[in-house]
């Protein structure tokens, strides 16, 4: 069943909290600071109007979300 | 080259689990654009496979393509013997900064591109996904997973060491007000309904770190409870405080059957605070803490299956494009119902 914990996690308290919280949360990342289209018909339907070539990142999982 | 993607091309995130099974004309535009760009087949012959939805193949990549699908460059292009060429997105910067140049020259000669506003909206979706349904008047959480600090560190640098992800976490406005009874006075302590529990530990307490991972099945719920305390409460707000833990444990066969179990045993506190006026939380701040251990077949756990700590933060999600995004256990086959039924 469970098992045993030989590597223990950090005790979650009132005053660990925010620490935590803060390990916890990624660092801003650049990749952000591109504005993507979550959709790929939308995305095609934004090339052609403006005449510009379509840049897709497919995973496996959502890249804006879980992948 | 964040200015550059931003200027010459229109950048877009799928998710190709869902679109190279998609039986639409969404789903067939990836499948054209990936048998070429990433299994090498010309257009024509890309053409003669997209209603091929069983191909039980991967289509991720890198892709710069026109309109109508005509591949001028990608990444992660599978070889004979069906090793892809390129692991991870731009795991090589200068690389991936050619092909983009290099996708722009072909772009210049280019055989087709259609007119503008002459691609129609999709008149059809295939109806076995969900297609809907951003929670507009809900709670949409921003959650963040990484592995914590261990006292025994055998992990190499890299990747497998500094990795972290992110999900999304989606209430709808009955289930948010079914959290904070109206007639919740200080001291009180209130469960967290059932289905909302079971919604967080099921496809939120999982191990992401490094990758997608499946689910914890209904049954891997072990112990599993939330509460909220009224800790403060005021004509305009109030102020909870939410404690928790879960221990979840499944058996399975990942990694050619290196690893016959997973599990997680976490401790979860939140500091929420609920805004009367507008009926919405105004602060919903969460981490969870624990040690999980095991892996599956995708989140690449197979050197680092023991007991090791492991962290996940949610709070209130922005409001950009991508805070949009459905939470990932919500895309897969009839997704939302499966999501909002947990």
């Amino acid at each position: 069943m469970l098992k045993e914990i030989t590597n223990p996690a950090p005790v979650l308290t009132d005053e660990t909290f925010s620490e935590l919280f803060e390990a916890c949360w990624p660092q801003k990342e650049r990749w952000t600071d591109i504005p993507w289209i979550g959709e790929l018909w939308e995305g095609r339907q934004r090339a052609a109007c403006e005449e510009k070539p379509l840049f897709i990142w497919a995973m496996n999982g959502h890249p804006l979300g879980c992948t | 080259m964040i200015e550059f993607v931003n200027e010459r091309f229109i950048p877009v995130a799928v998710n190709n689990s869902r679109l190279q099974r998609q039986a639409d004309d969404e789903g067939r535009f990836l499948r054209l654009i990936s048998w070429q760009g990433r299994y090498g087949y010309s257009f024509e012959e890309a053409q003669a496979r997209l209603e091929d939805i069983d191909h039980g193949l991967n289509h991720q990549g890198l892709y710069v393509v026109t309109t109508e699908g005509e591949v001028l460059g990608s990444r992660n292009r599978v070889f004979p013997g069906g090793k892809a060429s390129v692991h991870g997105v731009g795991s090589d910067p200068d690389r991936f900064l050619w092909m983009l140049r290099r996708a722009l020259e072909k772009w210049e000669n280019r055989k087709t591109q259609r007119a503008a506003l002459d691609i129609e909206d999709l008149a059809y979706r295939d109806p076995t996904f969900s297609w809907t349904e951003y929670p507009e008047d809900g709670l949409i959480l921003h959650l963040g997973v990484r592995d914590l600090p261990r006292e025994v560190d055998t992990r190499p640098s890299g990747m497998k060491r500094e990795a972290h992800n992110q999900d999304y976490v989606w209430f709808r406005r009955e289930e948010v007000l079914s959290m904070v009874p109206p007639d919740a006075a200080v001291g009180d302590v209130i469960p967290m309904p059932d289905g909302l529990v079971r919604r967080l530990v099921r496809y939120h307490l999982a191990d992401y770190v490094r990758g997608e991972t499946s689910s914890w099945p209904s049954e891997a719920i072990q112990d599993a409870a939330m509460t909220l305390t009224v800790t403060e409460k005021t004509p305009e707000w109030v102020d909870l405080r939410l404690s928790g833990s879960a221990q979840l444990f499944s058996e399975g066969s990942w990694y050619e059957g290196a690893c016959r179990e997973r599990g997680l045993d976490a401790s979860l506190l939140g500091y929420l605070r609920f805004d009367r006026r507008v009926e919405r939380f105004a602060r919903f701040d969460v981490v969870a803490v624990g040690s999980r251990w095991g892996g599956t077949d995708y989140n690449v756990r197979q050197e680092d299956l023991e007991p090791a700590p492991i962290g996940i933060a949610m709070t209130i999600a922005g409001q950009e494009a991508r805070d949009r995004t459905a939470p990932h256990a919500c895309q897969r086959r009839g997704g939302l119902e499966w999501y909002f039924n947990a």
